[in-house]
């Protein structure tokens, strides 16, 4: 025990002292508070974008740069759509393109207009509400011209019905945004520190100092304070970036709009981070086990990437599994994938945050993903063990198997 | 301390390495072991290490089952490594508590053998911007700190200048005490002569010779003579006898029916001058190869 604390403290010293990481983990802060900070930038900009409307032709959103063809729609329109601003068609276009106005109507008829602006990518409202405006002017024309009283109309047809959702399970909708956070962030961590714990065992085998650390110590406490640390230094990655997202997200909360705000903490119930920490813990630890026994089957640091590349494959299998779960979290492919340890890691906790799970279903789980882990380190013990002190080829797997039988 | 291994046997898939390994070990001196590639020196040392189980015999220390928890055990292995990006004085401190001992012994061992061998000016730097020499050294004083009971060196000298060997030798010499068991391993057979008492053979994963290094050089070279001719008049002489050259010397085998001195009144008797006249001693080198049949190794 004491010795696999001291194995732990050197190997987590080894990962600290790594600048590379210290400085990705500040850069990614950096990029976690930017993120975070996007709506509020969004809400400056749209500050200046106003200023300069309004500072411009002074016009409010209502009015329209436009051009009635014949006094008869003048007379009729203007009143309700606003006075003509330009006298001509040629005197509207020169103005858009002298970029005095951003665009501008000519009204042909009472259902026909021209829509004159600079570019196509300028689409805006304003179209669409000056198009509703002709169509409802010209509709209640028709209405009185054949008798019919428009008002009246207008309160028939618009009688708002009534609704409310009552949502007995979970709501999936505002889920998914977290869901896919934290798959994404527990993919990177698994890959990115499954093959650093790779590398570093083959790296000791390479060197030739695992003959000094099989000599003086066994290869339980060796790959469990390897995994510890390496596992450990991941996980306070993981946290420090999001320290910088809580602490980017305090920072700008007033100026996110309800909608995101919703779908961030509506679902973030206690029990929910629970499920997630103890599934992202116990898997991340699953495979950064078997990613150490596979570091010791080789014995050149170059020969890591072929030697994890199967468990590199079923990760990125469970990868897809689990995207697929945040869009359909009631699918039965992801309700048996909930209880497959390499799988229920991501796909538990999106079910349990996204759907109802039954409280039996979530223990069951829980216990095949402890007792997987628990099973897996012992294997992957026995696999270092053997893995550690041969030499030459690269191990194959059934050589591992054989090794079994002794 | 005497540290016995009774009828070790080893076997890896359906190899037979070790093959009854009998040995027996004492302290106060430096054992020399020796054996070809692949006979069997590292697999025996490492089952002594504990790093995996015989398949039968047994290990005693002073008559008790041998622990390795019990001892302290040094090792210098013989393929060296150690962590390049790390500083020398953190895994010098990592290896001594991985050993047994406490952070604040290891902190004071680690000083006083990085002193020793000179390395305490390298002690904050990263490992891989040493110099092989350097390296080296840093790797040897990994074994000595905190003083194992037990000490295995595996080709120790191996890379090291004539400097360093002779410090390196003073520290092993110096180390030797009653309560401690040096084992030391080499293909370098002068070393082995000029530093241990006790030797053992290993060939093939059996022990083909062991015991005190002058006995058996006494018992093989029995019956042989080292003579050296003042002249070249001794050729028909010695047609008679079974003999080799050695350089100048001619090393003889005296029949069983003639003695040493009715050899040398034959020899006077023809009026044949002699400059030396001595029982042979065979070299370390020269009796390894008898019994291990190997041509190549190193003088």
């Amino acid at each position: 025990m004491l010795k696999l604390k001291t194995v732990f403290n050197f190997e987590l010293l080894g990962m600290v002292q790594k600048k590379s990481l210290l400085v990705t983990t500040a850069i990614m802060c950096v990029i976690a508070l930017l993120i975070t900070t996007i709506p509020t930038f969004m809400v400056w900009f749209d500050g200046e974008g106003t200023e300069e409307e309004s500072g411009g032709d002074g016009g409010a959103a209502e009015e329209y740069a436009l051009v009635y063809e014949n006094d008869e729609l003048r007379e009729s329109l203007s009143p309700m759509l606003g006075e003509e601003t330009y006298s001509s068609e040629e005197e509207l276009r020169d103005a858009v393109e002298n970029e005095e106005v951003a665009s501008g109507f000519v009204v042909e008829d009472y259902n026909r207009y021209t829509y004159i602006t600079y570019d196509s990518s300028n689409f805006s409202s304003e179209q669409m509400s000056f198009e509703s405006q002709l169509k409802t002017l010209n509709e209640n024309r028709l209405f009185d011209e054949n008798g019919i009283d428009s008002q009246q109309v207008r309160e028939i047809m618009n009688q708002p019905i009534e609704q409310e959702t009552v949502y007995l399970g979970k709501d999936a909708g505002s889920g998914t945004a977290i869901a896919f956070g934290v798959l994404i962030t527990m993919y990177l961590l698994i890959l990115l520190y499954g093959a650093n714990v790779a590398t570093s065992v083959a790296r000791e085998k390479d060197s030739r100092t695992m003959e000094l650390l099989i000599t003086s110590s066994n290869p339980r406490t060796l790959i469990l304070g390897k995994v510890g640390a390496v596992g450990l230094t991941g996980i306070l990655q993981v946290a420090a970036i999001l320290v910088s997202v809580v602490i980017g997200f305090m920072l700008n909360k007033g100026n996110y709009p309800q909608v995101l705000l919703d779908m961030l903490q509506g679902t973030m119930t206690i029990d929910v981070i629970l499920v997630y920490i103890l599934f992202s813990v116990l898997g991340y630890i699953l495979y950064l086990f078997i990613y150490a026994a596979l570091g010791s089957l080789v014995s050149k640091v170059e020969d890591v990437n072929s030697a994890v590349t199967p468990i590199t494959f079923l990760f990125v299998l469970a990868y897809f599994a689990a995207t697929f779960a945040t869009n359909a979290p009631d699918n039965t492919i992801v309700k048996v994938t909930s209880f497959i340890p390499f799988i229920s890691l991501f796909t538990m906790p999106i079910r349990y945050m996204l759907t109802s799970v039954p409280i039996a279903s979530l223990l069951i789980s829980s216990a095949i993903m402890v007792i997987t882990v628990v099973l897996f380190a012992a294997l992957s013990i026995h696999i270092y063990k053997f893995g550690a002190l041969n030499y030459g080829n690269r191990l194959k797997f059934k050589d591992v198997i054989k090794s079994f039988k002794k | 301390m005497e540290l016995v291994i009774k009828d070790l046997n080893k076997s890896f898939n359906d190899k037979h390495v070790l093959k009854g390994i009998n040995l027996t070990i004492n302290s106060g001196q430096i054992f020399g072991y020796l054996g070809r590639n692949g006979a069997g020196k590292t697999t025996s040392m490492r089952i002594l290490m504990d790093v995996f189980k015989a398949d039968s015999g047994s290990i005693t220390m002073d008559g008790k089952e041998f622990k390795t928890t019990d001892y302290r055990i040094g090792y210098l292995p013989e393929e060296r490594g150690m962590y390049g990006k790390f500083k020398v004085k953190d895994q010098l401190v990592y290896f001594a508590e991985l050993r047994g001992a406490s952070k604040k012994e290891a902190q004071h061992s680690m000083k006083k053998w990085a002193e020793e061998f000179g390395i305490d000016i390298y002690l904050d730097q990263k490992l891989e911007t040493l110099s092989k020499g350097n390296q080296q050294k840093v790797q040897i004083a990994q074994a000595f700190i905190c003083e194992p009971d037990i000490l295995i060196l595996d080709e120790p000298f191996s890379g090291l200048d004539p400097v360093n060997s002779k410090i390196f030798q003073d520290s092993l010499l110096n180390y030797i005490s009653e309560d401690r068991i040096i084992i030391f391993s080499s293909h370098q057979m002068g070393y082995i002569e000029s530093f241990c008492d006790d030797i053992a053979i290993i060939n093939d994963g059996q022990i083909v010779l062991d015991g005190d290094l002058n006995t058996i050089r006494k018992e093989m070279g029995e019956g042989k003579l080292r003579l050296r001719f003042a002249d070249q008049h001794h050729q028909d002489f010695l047609a008679g006898y079974d003999y080799t050259i050695e350089k100048e010397d001619v090393i003889l085998t005296l029949p069983p029916n003639e003695t040493k001195k009715s050899f040398v009144e034959g020899l006077f008797s023809q009026g044949i001058e002699l400059t030396m006249f001595m029982d042979y001693l065979p070299s370390l080198q020269e009796i390894f190869i008898e019994k291990t049949g190997d041509k190549n190794v190193k003088a």
